[in-house]
C-alpha cells in the first residue's frame, strides 16, 4: 500500500517540473485544482508524519542505554557499543547466512509461485471453478500465525500426519522439524501454501489489465495459446512482476521472528536461527530494547541498500522501476 | 592479550574476596543514608488508620478464573481495606502481559504507589529501576514502621536478610516467606502407579529401574512416548534426572553450588554420562522425536490418555491430572515418585523447591512517588503479621476457612467443593493468594490444609525425601553482581546459552556423537566459560558478604 502511494506521488512530482513556473507558482496552481484531493490526503500524511516519521527519531536509542523511565532523551549515552556487541557476537555469520539462504529460498521458490497460480487461473475459463480455487488459497492467509504454526508442527511432526503417509508408502518417517537439513524447505514450503493465493491477487488484477483487443489481434495473427502467453500476457504483467521482484529483494536480509520462533528449536538453529529471532532471544527476553534496535536499524540499513541497488540494475535495464 | 588480562584481574579480584572472607565478617555497609524520617514527632501509627489514604497499587491479575475483573473485587483485598482503611486503586494487568504495562506506564512517568512487580521486563532489572529513582530503599523504615517483617529479618538473617538484600545491602521490596517444609519441594516426578502394580512394579528409586520402568511401559502398557517431556536442556523432567549425576541443569545457564565451588552443570565431566544415559532413552525411543516440541498441554493430555507414564508435575498439577485421568479410567492412579538416584542409597539434592523467602514471584516494592511511604510500608509489614498472614494464606474465616477440633486451620467446604468444580487452588485465589507470590508470610498450617487429597499426601512425602540432606548441602548458586560484572557476564552467558542447548539436543539425538564431547568442552572453552564462571564465583562471594 505504501509503496503503491509513493509510486503514483513520484511519478506526478516527476511530471510536475517540466513546465517552466516556479515551484511556488506550481504548488497554488496544484492547490487550486486539487483542493479536494489535498484536503482528502491530509489525515493520511499526518498519519504517516504522526505515526511513522516522528517515531523514527526515538532510533537515537541505539546509540544510547535505553529505559523507559528515563525516557528517550535522558537515557544514558553510551555510544556504539550497541553495535560492537552485535558484530563481535560469535552467531553473527550463522544468523546472517540463515536469514539470506531462507530468503533465497523464498526469491527462488516463493516470488514465482503466486505469478504461476495468477496465470494459471487466467487461463481457466470456468468462472465458477475459479472462484472456489482462489478462495481455498486465500484461505491460509486468514489463519492466525499461531495456529498456522501449530497446524504445521503437527502435521510435520516424527507421529504426524505427513510422516503417517510416509509409513503407508514404506518410506522411512523423517524428523522434518528437528533436522537441520529440513527446516527452510518446510519453512518456505509452507509459507508459499500460506501466501500463495493472497500474493496472486495483486497479478490477477495486472492480467485483468491487459488490453483484450491485444488477444484478438494476436489470434487475428495466427497466435495459438501459447504464443498468445509469451507475446501479450507475459509481456502486459511484467512491470508488475518486475515492481514486486524489486520490493522482495529490498526484503533480502529481512525476516520476521514470529513463524521462525513458531517452528524452530536448538536442534535446528544451525539452519533456522535468523538475525530477528537471534536478537528476540538477546534482546527482547532481557528487555534490551537498545540492542534490538541498534540490530533493527543495521538490518533495515542493509536491506534500504538493497532496494537501491535493485531498483537502479532495473532502471538501467528494463526501464520500469520504483522511481 | 586483553582476554588473558581479564581473566587475570578476575582471578585477582576472586582472591581478594576470599582473603576477605577469611579475615573477619565484614559490616553491613548500609544505614549510611541521611534518612528523612521525622517519626520521633509523629503520633503512632497504627491499623485502621485514623484518616483514609488513597493508593495506587500496580499488580499482575491472577485470579482469572475467578470469573472476577481485578484485585479491588477479591475479598482478600475488601478485607484489606477494612481492616487497614487504605483505599486501594488498583492498576491490573493480566499474566504475562504485566512486564509491558509497567513499563508502558514507567515510560509515561505514570508511576503507581505501590508496584507488585520484580521489574523482571525492565532493562537492568529492579536494581536499576532503583538507581533510576523509580523505587525506594526500605532500609530505613523496616525498624520502626515493619516490626513483623523486621523480626523475621533478625530470626533468619541467612534466608531472608541475605537472600533478598542487593548487592549494596539494600531492601528493595519484601518476599514471599514459607517456613514451613511440608511444600519445601513444589515439584516433583509422578508415573501411573496402576501400570506399576500391573506390572509387579515397584516404585523406580535408581536411574536404572527407571529405565526398565519406561521400557515395560512401552512394550507392555503401549505408551507410544513413556516420557512426557519437552526435550530441552532446563527441562524439568530431566532436571530431576540430571540431580542423581550430581549435577544441575534445570536453568538456561545452570549454575550450582558444590561445597563453597560454582560449578556449571553443562561443563562437568559426569554430564557426558548423564548425556549418554538419555542417547540411549532416546534412541531406543523412550523419549519420543517429538519432545523437543512437546508443550505442556500435549504432555498432560499425554498423560492423562495413557500415551505416556511419567511426567514432572507440580502438587497441584497431580491432583488436577489424576482427577482427570479418574474420569476416563476408574483405575488410573498417579504415583509420585521420589527424585532418582544412581545408585540405591544415594542421594538427589537437586530438588525443586520453594525457598524460605523468595522474591522470584512478584514482591511488593514502593515507588518514590508515593506520598504515603510510612502507611505503605506499615501495609508491606501486615503480611507479616499473625493476622495478616491468615489472611493472605486462607483468606477470611467462614468465608474460605475455618478452624478444626485440633485449633489448625483448614479450608471450608465452599473452597474444597466448588459447585462449579473448579480446582479450590483456583476458588481460593479470590479469598487470598494461596501458596502464589506476594510479600507476606506463608502461614503454617497451609501446607497441611493444602495436602487434602490423598495424591497430594503422597506427593509431599515422595518428593521431600532427600529435603532434609537438601537442606545441609544447599546448592543454589546464590549471585549478587554489580550492574558492570552483570554486563560482562551477560555479554559471556547468552551466546553459551544458545551453544549448550544446541549441543544438548545434538547429543541426545545422536546428531553429534558422544566421542566429540571434548571438542565440545573445549569450545566452552573458548567462549569463555570459565571467565563466566568466576564472575559467578565472585558474586556468590560479594552474596556471603
Amino acid at each position: 500500500m505504501n509503496n503503491n502511494t509513493s509510486q503514483v506521488m513520484t511519478t506526478k512530482a516527476e511530471k510536475l517540473p517540466a513546465k517552466k513556473t516556479t515551484v511556488w507558482q506550481e504548488i497554488r496552481k496544484d492547490f487550486v485544482l486539487n483542493k479536494v484531493l489535498i484536503l482528502m490526503a491530509i489525515p493520511v500524511v499526518l498519519y504517516y508524519i504522526i505515526f511513522d516519521y516522528l517515531p523514527m527519531f526515538g532510533i537515537v536509542i541505539v546509540f544510547k542505554d535505553y529505559s523507559p523511565f528515563m525516557g528517550i532523551t535522558n537515557s544514558k549515552w553510551i555510544g556504539l557499543r550497541n553495535f560492537q556487541r552485535f558484530f563481535s557476537d560469535i552467531y553473527l555469520f550463522r544468523i546472517v547466512r540463515n536469514t539470506f539462504m531462507i530468503n533465497l529460498y523464498q526469491l527462488i521458490f516463493g516470488f514465482p509461485a503466486p505469478i504461476i497460480l495468477a496465470l494459471l487461473l487466467n487461463e481457466i475459463r470456468s468462472s465458477k471453478f475459479k472462484r472456489i480455487v482462489q478462495t481455498i488459497t486465500y484461505m491460509p492467509h486468514f489463519i492466525s500465525m499461531v495456529v498456522l504454526c501449530g497446524i504445521i508442527a503437527n502435521f510435520f511432526a516424527y507421529g504426524g500426519l505427513i510422516n503417517d503417509i510416509l509409513s503407508i508408502l514404506s518410506i522411512e518417517r523423517v524428523p522434518f522439524l528437528l533436522d537441520p537439513k529440513y527446516f527452510r524447505s518446510v519453512y518456505v514450503g509452507t509459507g508459499i501454501w500460506a501466501g500463495v493465493g493472497w500474493s496472486s491477487i495483486i497479478y490477477m488484477s495486472a492480467l485483468s489489465r491487459v488490453d483484450q483487443a491485444l488477444y484478438e489481434a494476436a489470434e487475428i495473427d495466427g497466435a495459438g495459446r501459447w504464443r498468445q502467453f509469451i507475446s501479450v500476457t507475459l509481456p502486459g504483467i511484467m512491470p508488475m512482476i518486475v515492481i514486486m521482484l524489486i520490493l522482495r529483494i529490498g526484503k533480502m536480509m529481512a525476516e520476521g521472528s514470529q513463524k521462525i520462533i513458531l517452528l524452530y528449536n536448538p536442534l535446528t538453529y544451525e539452519t533456522a536461527d535468523v538475525i530477528s529471532s537471534y536478537v528476540y532471544r538477546r534482546g527482547m527476553q532481557e528487555a534490551n530494547f537498545s540492542y534490538s534496535a541498534a540490530v533493527g536499524l543495521t538490518n533495515s540499513l542493509v536491506n534500504v541498500s538493497l532496494l537501491v541497488l535493485a531498483n537502479t540494475v532495473s532502471r538501467k535495464v528494463n526501464e520500469t522501476s520504483l522511481w | 592479550m586483553s582476554k588473558k588480562l581479564k581473566l587475570i584481574s578476575l582471578v585477582l579480584s576472586v582472591a581478594v574476596m576470599i582473603s576477605l572472607l577469611g579475615g573477619c565478617v565484614v559490616p553491613a555497609q548500609n544505614s549510611n543514608q541521611p534518612s528523612d524520617l521525622s517519626s520521633t514527632t509523629d503520633e503512632k501509627l497504627a491499623f485502621p488508620l485514623k484518616e483514609q489514604i488513597t493508593l495506587r497499587y500496580f499488580a499482575t491479575f491472577g485470579a482469572t478464573g475467578t470469573g472476577l475483573n481485578n484485585n479491588g473485587e477479591t475479598e482478600l483485598f475488601k478485607e484489606l481495606e477494612r481492616r487497614t482503611n487504605i483505599k486501594f486503586e488498583h492498576i491490573n494487568a493480566p499474566t504475562a502481559d504485566e512486564g509491558q504495562t509497567l513499563n508502558l506506564m514507567l515510560a509515561a512517568r505514570d508511576v503507581p504507589d505501590i508496584i507488585e512487580d520484580n521489574f523482571g521486563k525492565y532493562p537492568g532489572g529492579i536494581n536499576k529501576a532503583k538507581a533510576e529513582g523509580i523505587i525506594i530503599a526500605l532500609n530505613d523504615y523496616l525498624e520502626e514502621y515493619a516490626p513483623n517483617f523486621n523480626k523475621l529479618l533478625k530470626e533468619y538473617p541467612e534466608d531472608i536478610g541475605k537472600e533478598i538484600s542487593t548487592v549494596n545491602g539494600e531492601y528493595l521490596n519484601l518476599p514471599y516467606v514459607n517456613t514451613d517444609l511440608q511444600v519445601l519441594t513444589i515439584r516433583g516426578l509422578s508415573v501411573r502407579g496402576d501400570w506399576l502394580d500391573e506390572l509387579g512394579m515397584d516404585a523406580p528409586v535408581t536411574i536404572d529401574d527407571w529405565y526398565k520402568m519406561l521400557t515395560a511401559f512401552k512394550e507392555q502398557k503401549g505408551a507410544e512416548r513413556p516420557l512426557a517431556l519437552k526435550l530441552e536442556i532446563q527441562s524439568g523432567f530431566l532436571g530431576c534426572i540430571s540431580g542423581a549425576y550430581g549435577i544441575f541443569t534445570r536453568n538456561k545457564a545452570p549454575f550450582y553450588l558444590d561445597g563453597d565451588t560454582i560449578k556449571f552443570g553443562p561443563y562437568e565431566a559426569v554430564y557426558k554420562d548423564y548425556l549418554q544415559t538419555l542417547h540411549k532413552w532416546y534412541s531406543e525411543g523412550l523419549i519420543s522425536k517429538d519432545s523437543p516440541m512437546s508443550t505442556v498441554a500435549q504432555q498432560e493430555a499425554d498423560f492423562v490418555n495413557g500415551k505416556s507414564g511419567a511426567i514432572e508435575v507440580s502438587a497441584v498439577a497431580n491432583t488436577r491430572l489424576s482427577l482427570q485421568g479418574k474420569e476416563l479410567k476408574p483405575t488410573f492412579q498417579m504415583r509420585p515418585v521420589p527424585y532418582p538416584v544412581l545408585k540405591e542409597g544415594d542421594k538427589n539434592l537437586f530438588l525443586y523447591t520453594g525457598k524460605i523467602s523468595s522474591l522470584s514471584g512478584k514482591c511488593l516494592c514502593i515507588s518514590s512517588t508515593n506520598k504515603h511511604v510510612k502507611e505503605s510500608v506499615m501495609f508491606l509489614d501486615y503480611g507479616y503479621t499473625p493476622e495478616g498472614s491468615v489472611l493472605y494464606s486462607f483468606g477470611i474465616e467462614g468465608e474460605s476457612y475455618q478452624k478444626n477440633a485440633d485449633g489448625k486451620l483448614e479450608f471450608t467446604d465452599k473452597v474444597v467443593n466448588d459447585p462449579d468444580d473448579r480446582p479450590y487452588t483456583e476458588v481460593l485465589m479470590k479469598y487470598a493468594r494461596g501458596s502464589s507470590w506476594g510479600s507476606y508470610t506463608l502461614h503454617p498450617d497451609f501446607g497441611a490444609a493444602m495436602s487434602l487429597s490423598e495424591e497430594q499426601r503422597e506427593s509431599n512425602r515422595a518428593w521431600n525425601i532427600h529435603a532434609e540432606d537438601y537442606i545441609k548441602n544447599k546448592n543454589s548458586a546464590k549471585n549478587k553482581m554489580t550492574d558492570d560484572q552483570n554486563a560482562q557476564y551477560t555479554d559471556i552467558i547468552t551466546p553459551i546459552r544458545t551453544y549448550i542447548a544446541e549441543m544438548f539436543l545434538k547429543f541426545v539425538s545422536g546428531q553429534e556423537p558422544l566421542s566429540n564431547f571434548d571438542q565440545y568442552i573445549q569450545k566452552l572453552k573458548d567462549m569463555r566459560i570459565e571467565e563466566a564462571i568466576l564472575l559467578r564465583q565472585l558474586g556468590y562471594y560479594q552474596y556471603l558478604q
